[in-house]
């Protein structure tokens, strides 16, 4: 058994009624590693990520994770291991509208079993300091920024300190200036708190800075 | 249910103030609407019936039972066939019960006034706070909540509603010395002025006083013979009662013929009751009815009304119930990505669709705070806004 964070091996995806579907032969993420996913659109880097969280599960094949292999849980497990263990940030932010700030960053708290207790807000309140968002924490996303919005979805995704971050495209809708704020503070956090990260994007300007790129269209096998 | 499900739910709702005050309003409509025709109906019966238990039969003209339960109780002005005073003097006659006469046809300030013996106030338990209850002709005693909404008290004066201001034929309004004030008792006796029985005829203008014939004026004088003397109409008779008068106040005619609206009778057992109703009963031309029972078949016509009312209830609760559903399948279809959202970090299924029932369950929460607050008030207010019976 491999010692990887994250482990995939022989695993097979199709949309119920679509026509994509995924190979996939071996892929390893090592804890604390920082890994770029690349391809064109419709490549299934939203898929793949979509599987090592666990919000989906393969036909065939493995997905370990942590050491629990997730296609062995149940989708209350999944759920449940993913809210504790698993950061996740969207393209669309899909912050709620009616909660402030800080409450959208504790809301893993507040929807799974997971304590709110001060320690966390205390961590809450760190975070978005370090994030720069320390004094809009009152405020709800309507009266954010979109650069807000998106370390308010960072500050959501690294408060339970997870072991692993997944990053779909985070950056893909803010400005090239911002964008590199949003990815400095990003990665300022992954290295400090250890977790591994894997972040799909399509900005190769910023490939530079991780440990390892996965170029889709060369891992995967594509059926038509 | 976890404390966050609810402080999710408090946030929602809270943001979309609007939409869940009109949910909230819309089911405290519904609770409301057949809780408080319950309480109304609920109290209204059981007024009616604590008063209609109190008094065993009722005598009065062939008519309406209801009229002259409603009048001789819970004294409603009513068009009712007057009995005679001799047919409460032949009830008297015959023993085994106690007879009160009761006259109730007319007002003073709106406020009816009734005309009675002062058996009444012993059999009631009315008792005079101040002064007394109306021992002489032409004094009057008000009820509780009539000597506190008129402002007036012992000493001063009543006048009665003069029945018709442009018909001369008419009795005038009577003056009346108020002789007492009685203690509330939260009966319909509150809510009245009582005057001796001899007043009441007055009040009717068969009993009246004026100055002596033998010392009025020539001019009043229509006709003299050794046996009578005729005055004219235009001779104004006293409109108040007082020491110097009060022996001159007489009828014409026959007193047997003094008109009542109605002959409380409290036998002293059951077989003297059914005895006493029986007689009344075979006159044909009086009835005796039991309060109870007359209140019980005046509730069951209610009651039926009240099922009216319910289905209509039921179409308010259908309709809100759908539009609840519409409401929350829309918000549903708008909260898409958001619930989507929750499930991605790793929501469980439960707890979205919990989010739901705790949204729900608030909203029923404050619409049933919102009835019981409205039902609160209404039963605080109902006894002061109006009389129930």
């Amino acid at each position: 058994m491999s010692d990887a964070l994250v482990e995939l091996d022989r695993v097979r995806f199709v949309y119920p009624g679509g026509e994509f579907a995924l190979h996939l032969e071996h892929l390893e993420l090592a804890a604390g590693e920082k890994v770029a996913c690349i391809g064109p659109s419709g490549s299934g880097k939203t898929t793949l990520v979509n599987l090592i969280a666990g919000i989906t599960v393969p036909e065939t094949g493995r997905v370990r994770v942590g050491g629990d292999e997730l296609t062995k849980f149940d989708e209350g497990c999944r759920r449940a291991r993913r809210v504790d263990r698993v950061g996740l940030v969207f393209q669309q932010l899909e912050l709620l509208h009616y909660l402030s700030a800080l409450d959208n960053i504790l809301l893993p708290f507040r929807v799974s079993a997971l304590p709110l207790t001060a320690a966390v807000r205390h961590r809450a309140h760190g975070l978005a300091e370090a994030m720069g968002i320390g004094h809009l924490l009152a405020r709800p996303p309507a009266r954010l920024s979109q650069g807000e919005r998106q370390r308010v979805a960072l500050c959501r995704a690294l408060v339970t300190e997870p072991e692993l971050i997944l990053a779909d495209e985070p950056t893909g809708n803010l400005d090239p200036d911002t964008a590199g704020v949003i990815l400095d503070l990003l990665f300022a956090q992954v290295e400090r708190s250890g977790a591994a990260l894997l972040m799909v994007t399509h900005d190769h300007a910023i490939l530079h800075r991780f440990d390892r790129t996965i170029d889709l269209r060369t891992l995967l096998e594509r059926h038509a | 249910m976890r404390p966050g499900l609810w402080y999710l739910s408090w946030r929602h709702l809270r943001t979309h103030w609007g939409q869940t005050l009109v949910l909230a309003l819309c089911y405290a409509v519904v609770f409301f609407i057949p809780a408080a025709s319950q309480l109304l109906i609920g109290r209204y019966e059981e007024e009616l019936m604590r008063r209609a238990e109190e008094t065993p039969l009722v005598a009065g003209a062939r008519g309406n039972r209801f009229d002259l339960t409603l009048a001789s109780l819970y004294f409603r002005q009513a068009d009712l066939e007057p009995i005679p005073v001799s047919e409460a003097d032949r009830l008297q006659d015959e023993g085994g019960a106690l007879i009160i006469p009761l006259n109730v046809r007319h007002t003073a300030r709106g406020v009816p006034i009734i005309a009675t013996g002062p058996e009444y106030y012993d059999w009631r338990g009315l008792h005079a706070t101040h002064g007394t209850p109306p021992l002489q002709l032409g004094d009057v005693a008000l009820g509780a909540r009539v000597a506190e909404r008129l402002g007036l008290g012992v000493g001063e004066a009543l006048f009665s509603d003069q029945p018709d201001l442009y018909d001369i034929s008419k009795p005038p309004a009577l003056k009346m010395r108020i002789s007492g004030v009685l203690g509330p008792t939260g009966a319909p006796d509150d809510e009245v002025v009582f005057v001796d029985i001899k007043t009441a005829w007055i009040l009717e203008g068969i009993s009246h006083a004026h100055q002596d014939v033998e010392e009025v004026d020539d001019k009043y004088v229509l006709g003299r013979s050794k046996e009578q003397i005729v005055v004219s109409p235009a001779l104004v008779a006293y409109h108040e009662v007082t020491p110097e008068n009060v022996a001159t106040f007489h009828y014409h005619g026959d007193r047997s013929l003094l008109p009542l609206t109605a002959v409380l009778a409290i036998p002293d057992s059951e077989k003297s009751g059914t005895i006493l109703k029986a007689r009344v009963n075979a006159t044909k031309l009086y009835q005796m009815v039991v309060p109870a029972r007359v209140i019980e078949d005046l509730m069951s016509i209610v009651f039926r009304v009240k099922t009216l009312f319910d289905g209509l209830w039921g179409v308010l609760a259908g309709a809100t119930v759908a539009m609840t559903a519409l409401v929350f399948w829309l918000s549903v279809r708008l909260r898409a990505g958001e619930m989507q959202t929750l499930e991605r970090i790793g929501c469980r299924r439960f707890t979205v669709t919990g989010l739901y029932v705790t949204e729900f369950t608030t909203i029923l929460l404050a619409s049933a705070l919102l009835t019981l607050g409205a039902l609160g008030t209404v039963s605080w207010l109902l006894p002061q806004w109006f009389r129930l019976v």
